[in-house]
């Protein structure tokens, strides 16, 4: 099915920054030192980078994260182990064998998490299809938030919901005293949302579920303007809330698949 | 007495000289505004406009004397007792609150340059915040809500959403209906500074 793109063209290449300094620090030091120093330097890059997937898994208990992270650090050892370079000299074949195939494996596992979008920060996707039945209309912007509606569900769960949109990546939880406000993040913000997810929470768009099922939504500016043209900011609202409701139902009935299914089915890119 | 004049009878009697002059006056039959001031060693012009402040609360009276001088006012006093009784119902709004008022269609103005402030708990608006003028004289202006304004207003329509009425946004907001006159209050105050448009019916 075709879906009319409305949000504006994301150029942002926050999320290649890691792999170019990667690639810079690893290049630098072959100038500067030598081929063996350069190559050590991105081992450890990777290791290192290892560790911040892994806890950036921890944070969305995303799975993609996982792989990332053992293909990361699998990759830094390959490069410290490998005969060939002689980094870090092993005499027995079996373990650079072993680390090779594992290498592969995680590879494949990845690729295959990425190109099902497992992998894929899907704010884009959550604003895209709020918008699908929203007319233009100019002037309606307002920073105050807007009752969504009502809808029942347990405080369980809420909590349930909560781990499903953060461990898919499609909203990430702040927990509260008496709600959890859900905080779509697009690709490339990520990392603002990992370091500073207090800071990031600001100025955002978010759906704010309480523990007796009120549901309210507030549209950012910083989202708003990032539509092509002027959208009925009324109905923008009352649609976005009403996606996250129809969401808390599939999630309900135990169809929260159908969720992944239909931001899918947009067929955004996976790098934005 | 109504509230104007209470509060200016408020203010003589609270100055520090106020006891002493209504001493002079029941002493006296009737003084002039000259005589009480350098009685108690006041400036002239004080005691000439307490003196008038008292007569137009019509608490004393006065005659105009010729002594073969410029004309000057004698005062003495025209009551023994002052009551001060300032109906406080006269504070409500000028009719009941009928239909017509709640029926009123709202929601809010396009580009009203305002700021909603919710409150802790998030179900409510707490404040609102409204900046009048250009440039160096712009102003800022906070409107502190109670709860009923703050969560009627938290229901109010967006700009470019259907207007409501202040009882349709009454209902959804679940304010009870005693807060009827406060609503009303902050609606009027709100469409006073353009934060709020009323629909315009068409007259046939």
């Amino acid at each position: 099915m075709y879906f009319p793109r409305k949000l504006k063209q994301d150029i942002n290449i926050t999320g290649f920054i890691p792999a170019m300094i990667c690639l810079m620090i690893g290049a630098l030091v072959w100038i500067l030192i030598g081929e063996k120093e350069g190559l050590i330097s991105v081992s450890v890059f990777f290791v290192l980078y290892a560790m911040f997937s892994f806890w950036i898994y921890i944070r969305t208990v995303n799975i993609s994260y996982l792989a990332a992270s053992l293909w990361q650090l699998l990759f830094g050892f390959y490069l410290a182990t490998h005969p060939r370079y002689h980094l870090i000299p092993i005499n027995n074949s079996k373990i650079t064998a072993f680390i090779t195939v594992f290498l592969l494996a995680s590879t494949a596992w990845l690729f295959y998490l990425v190109f099902s979008k497992r992998a894929k920060w899907k704010g884009r996707e959550v604003f895209e299809l709020a918008s699908i039945s929203t007319e233009p209309s100019p002037d309606g912007f307002t920073e105050r938030p807007r009752p969504a509606g009502r809808t029942d569900y347990s405080k369980d769960e809420l909590t349930g919901f909560a781990k499903f949109l953060s461990s898919n990546l499609i909203a990430m939880p702040y927990f509260e005293e008496n709600r959890i406000v859900f905080v779509p993040v697009k690709m490339n913000d990520e990392f603002g949302y990992m370091f500073t997810p207090e800071k990031f929470r600001q100025n955002r768009s978010w759906i704010a579920f309480d523990f007796v099922g009120n549901v309210t939504v507030n549209i950012s500016k910083k989202d708003y303007i990032g539509y092509k043209e002027e959208l009925s900011f009324d109905q923008l609202c009352e649609n976005l809330g009403k996606l996250f409701i129809e969401f808390m139902k599939y999630y309900r009935k135990g169809e929260a698949d159908r969720i992944i299914y239909k931001l899918n089915e947009l067929g955004l890119g996976l790098t934005y | 007495m109504d509230f104007k004049e209470a509060a200016k009878l408020g203010s003589c009697l609270s100055k520090d000289y106020a006891e002493d002059l209504f001493r002079l006056l029941v002493t006296y039959k009737s003084i002039s505004s000259s005589e009480a001031a350098s009685r108690l060693d006041l400036h002239i012009k004080t005691v000439q406009d307490f003196l008038e402040d008292m007569h137009s609360l019509k608490i004393l009276d006065r005659e105009e004397v010729y002594e073969g001088k410029r004309p000057y006012f004698r005062y003495w006093l025209k009551t023994d007792h002052i009551t001060m009784s300032i109906d406080l119902t006269s504070f409500s709004h000028d009719e009941e609150v009928n239909d017509t008022r709640l029926k009123l269609k709202i929601r809010e103005k396009r580009n009203a340059g305002v700021k909603f402030t919710t409150s802790r708990s998030n179900d409510y608006i707490s404040n609102v915040t409204i900046w009048m003028g250009e440039g160096r004289n712009r102003t800022e202006r906070k409107i502190n809500l109670s709860i009923p304004q703050g969560k009627f207003l938290f229901h109010l329509p967006f700009p470019n959403a259907d207007y409501l009425s202040i009882k349709e946004i009454m209902r959804k907001a679940q304010v009870d209906n005693d807060n009827i006159p406060e609503i009303i209050d902050i609606v009027n105050v709100l469409v006073e500074l353009g934060v709020i448009e009323t629909l315009k019916l068409s007259v046939r």
